[in-house]
């Protein structure tokens, strides 16, 4: 084995998401008293990867909708590994937003950050966070009524 | 978190896998040699994403397999410095925690990187932070958001040989790769401190 290039790109969660699917759709379709016995270590993998990568944003993304936050997150000065966190984490609070962005506060007012947040918000639309109104909670952890 | 990484390599394809197409019996063989395996330096293979060039195929003498040259590109785990990953609490001890992202457990956050105020509780068995007031419980299989500090490569071939009987061998090696995490940032920790 040669290594050609260590890193010929990044590439996202949801990049590798369709290619672990794509796997496992052949190997459901292919017939149980065929031949075709697939090892233990790939189907270990795509089964911890693939339940890892269902439970992230990636799971409900698009090519259509990465291509679209990137165009739109394009004029910003923003590095390829911080759009690439960007499309992987889909920070949906400041907070967020300030782990993958180095020196924020530097770099973009506190409008343009809130303009992210809001574009990845509508750009990106993943399930449960939507309905989270940041409504009362007691440090329990329980709703207050 | 993935990158794709250029190898080459000989690969045999067994003339039960003839009647697959050239490619997929190619990669069906490179994630058969590769997959969730760790290549030193490189990171943790996943699955091929798609083959470059394929060299004609030849038969040595006295075989009866395709050797076959092959350039392909691999998706490889291989978080960068400074990378922001979510992960579980597997285990916690007074030493830190350890992280697991199911497809890979090897994560450590050592104590000195919990947020300041944090202590272990040894009656609970989990690490505690007390902020303002508060006490924050890091229950274990709680998801967790922790940031990379460091990839550790360690280059554990060839294996050592086996000194006196079976029953010595060792339950566990260190791991070949391995991320040291922190948790000490704003928007770091459980999950649920920051929603």
């Amino acid at each position: 084995m040669e290594v050609v290039d260590r890193q010929a790109a990044l590439i996202s969660n949801y990049e590798a998401l369709l290619v672990l699917r794509e796997e496992d759709e052949r190997h459901k379709e292919s017939r149980p008293r065929s031949q075709t016995k697939y090892s233990e270590n790939v189907t270990t993998l795509m089964f911890e990867a693939l339940e890892y990568l269902n439970n992230t944003p990636c799971s409900s993304q698009s090519a259509d909708q990465i291509i679209a936050l990137k165009q739109q997150l394009g004029g910003l000065d923003l590095t390829k590994a911080e759009i690439m966190q960007i499309i992987n984490h889909r920070p949906k609070s400041l907070v967020e937003l300030h782990l993958i962005v180095e020196e924020c506060d530097e770099r973009f007012s506190v409008e343009e950050l809130e303009r992210i947040v809001e574009t990845i918000l509508e750009t990106l639309p993943y399930g449960e966070a939507e309905n989270d109104d940041g409504g009362d909670q007691n440090s329990d952890g329980m709703v207050v009524e | 978190m993935f990158v794709l990484v250029v190898l080459r390599d000989t690969l045999k394809i067994e003339p039960a896998e003839f009647r697959k197409t050239r490619e997929q019996a190619l990669k069906d063989e490179i994630n058969r040699k590769y997959s969730n395996r760790v290549l030193h330096d490189i990171g943790l293979c996943m699955l091929v994403h798609d083959l470059l060039e394929i060299d004609e195929g030849f038969v040595q003498h006295s075989e009866g397999w395709i050797w076959v040259k092959v350039k392909f590109r691999m998706i490889v785990f291989r978080p960068f410095r400074d990378e922001v990953l979510v992960g579980r609490v597997r285990s916690a001890s007074p030493v830190g925690i350890e992280v697991s992202m199911g497809f890979f457990d090897d994560i450590s956050i050592p104590a000195n990187q919990m947020p300041v105020g944090s202590e272990f509780d040894g009656s609970e068995g989990v690490w505690v932070w007390r902020y303002e007031g508060n006490e924050l419980f890091m229950d274990l299989d709680e998801p967790i958001r922790f940031r990379v500090l460091d990839t550790v490569f360690l280059d554990v071939s060839p294996p050592r040989p086996v000194v006196g009987d079976a029953d010595s061998v060792p339950a566990s090696y260190p791991p070949p790769f391995s991320l040291i995490g922190t948790v000490v940032d704003d928007g770091l920790g459980l999950m649920s401190w920051w929603e």
